[in-house]
């Protein structure tokens, strides 16, 4: 009896958190305009690396690392893509909701806060991510020649797997430097520092493979790196690497959530709202 | 008589500079009332620039020099795009924000001001984080300067050219947000127009050749307001330093008829409230 409770109780848990998501699909598509920046600005972005990247090995005429421009490019649209699917926006959302004071009309319904912005989140970056890939994946295809010369089925699925488990470190890195809002002024420093440690050991500019390898380490071992671990999909070394990835980024999963449990129950108790 | 009129066309001229000055002086104390927030957008924005220099000395410690570019010149062309964007945004945010000024209806008190139109829209608002801009732009550009061994000559020259490019900035701005005349809330479009700008003048201008370089000129004067000044300075080219300059002069200008062309197609949004 009690167990048929339990089940009822987490799939009515779980069906409210997933209407959320869809609300948010929903509310993305009730405003297309949202939309053309993942139409407009990330398929430009890759475009002059693109340019880039085919003039500089060009110049060089060598690979390096095993990588070429196909690879790198191809690493940092991922990079790019991925970042829609990921929790970059959530920060802001909790940030604003803070200082306008409209999170306190929030904490006191019946659902978890945090749960309740990680689903909204999620469905907003849905179709972001589906437009932006829409439009970027033919330009490269088109402009690199197919798909870069490792890309494989089982690198895509672990890639995927790798992708999936990213995201999770992303929401947790971004909760997390999103709830002292709530007792501070203005934590926006602490996302840019974060925001930009990221583009760095994720491989936003420059592909991970070439950057000098304490730097590949750092990304590895570190939680700046783990939300991009898929954009490695193409390197040399990737199928040997992957599971140990993997292991980190599942590592940071459990550290973020236990961490964000104690940051969360601290904050509610010093919450200082403004007015609202 | 003569003399007289000339007399008040510079007195009015006089007046509408000491007007302007002290909308920013007033937006600047206003933004640095909540001390620790200013602090930590200043400080943060500095170490958030920080993070572009490092991607790109990554990259050329990946290629090597490319076209005369090599990680000097990438610190060069940091410092130089962070001083003119945070000078641009310190004084006159109001040409980004136009297009929020417009979607929301609060132009009509800006268009009702007895003073010149054009510089109340650009005094209008202050980017607190721009003025860390500038501080991180002022420490890489000594960096720079010293690392080169820079002349007296070279130095003046990259500080006059500061000038232009902030104008180039300012009005490039200030046309995106004019897309709001034309465009019903199309603030989230002024802002990718605007991005299409900033994102290819912090990347090197070395690897742009061709028909690329002439768009970051000529058409999205990308190039003009970072790579160019560091180009022109380095080999003291005044044919670069003039064609500069120009295109200061060109997008001043049209970004005035553009302005004056999207004020005739405003309507009022009739909004009421209180100014204080």
């Amino acid at each position: 009896m009690n167990i048929r409770i339990a089940n009822r109780s987490w799939l009515s848990q779980a069906s409210k958190y997933l209407f959320i998501y869809r609300l948010s699909i929903k509310e993305t598509l009730y405003y297309p305009k949202k939309l053309q920046t993942s139409a407009i600005l990330v398929p430009f972005r890759i475009l002059i690396l693109l340019a880039i990247y085919t003039y500089a090995f060009h110049y060089i005429g060598q690979d390096i690392n095993g990588v070429d421009a196909a690879i790198a490019v191809w690493s940092i649209a991922v990079y790019h893509l991925l970042l829609y699917m990921q929790f970059r926006g959530v920060f802001k959302t909790i940030d604003e909701e803070a200082r306008k004071g409209t999170l306190e009309l929030q904490i006191n319904k019946p659902y978890s806060y945090v749960a309740y912005k990680f689903w909204e989140q999620f469905g907003k970056g849905l179709l972001s991510f589906l437009v932006s890939a829409a439009v970027v994946i033919p330009i490269l295809l088109l402009f690199t020649h197919g798909f870069p010369s490792s890309a494989s089925f089982p690198r895509l699925l672990y890639a995927l797997l790798l992708a999936a488990a990213g995201t999770m470190v992303s929401a947790g890195l971004y909760i997390l430097i999103a709830l002292p809002s709530l007792w501070i002024n203005d934590s926006r420093p602490f996302f840019w520092i974060v925001d930009k440690a990221i583009l760095i050991f994720g491989g936003a500019y420059v592909p991970l493979a070439l950057l000098p390898s304490s730097f590949q380490t750092f990304a590895n071992f570190t939680p700046f790196g783990a939300p991009m671990f898929a954009t490695q999909m193409f390197n040399p070394t990737f199928l040997s690497q992957w599971p140990l990835l993997l292991v980190a980024q599942l590592f940071w999963v459990i550290f973020f959530f236990i961490l964000i449990k104690i940051v969360f129950q601290r904050a509610q108790r010093k919450l200082s709202i403004n007015g609202g | 008589m003569r003399k007289f009129a000339k007399k008040t066309t510079f007195q009015k001229f006089i007046s509408e500079l000491s007007v302007a000055g002290r909308y920013i002086k007033i937006n600047l104390m206003a933004a640095a009332e909540l001390r620790f927030s200013f602090l930590m957008q200043v400080v943060g924005m500095v170490v958030n620039n920080f993070a572009f220099v490092v991607v790109w000395l990554l990259f050329f410690k990946a290629f090597g020099t490319i076209n005369g570019w090599s990680g000097v010149e990438v610190i060069g062309l940091q410092g130089f795009v962070a001083i003119t964007f945070g000078l641009a945004f310190s004084f006159c945010y109001g040409a980004n924000n136009l297009d929020s000024f417009v979607n929301n209806g609060t132009f009509d008190s800006i268009l009702l001001t007895p003073k010149n139109l054009y510089l109340r829209i650009l005094t209008t608002t202050t980017m607190t984080s721009a003025i860390g801009d500038t501080i991180f732009g002022i420490i890489l550009f000594a960096i720079y300067t010293y690392i080169t061994h820079a002349s007296l000559v070279q130095i003046i020259l990259l500080i006059s050219l500061i000038i232009p490019a902030t104008t180039i900035f300012i009005n490039f701005a200030l046309m995106a947000s004019c897309i709001s005349f034309y465009l019903p809330d199309s603030a989230q479009l002024s802002d990718d127009a605007f991005d299409i700008l900033v994102g290819p003048s912090l990347y090197p201008s070395g690897v742009y050749q061709g028909v690329i370089r002439f768009i970051f000129i000529f058409i999205i004067p990308s190039i003009a307001v970072g790579g160019l000044p560091i180009e022109a300075v380095k080999n003291i080219n005044v044919a670069e330093v003039a064609l500069i300059w120009a295109l200061a002069a060109a997008w001043f200008f049209v970004a005035l008829w553009v302005l004056r062309k999207g004020v005739r197609r405003y309507e009022s949004a009739n909004l009421t409230g209180a100014r204080v």
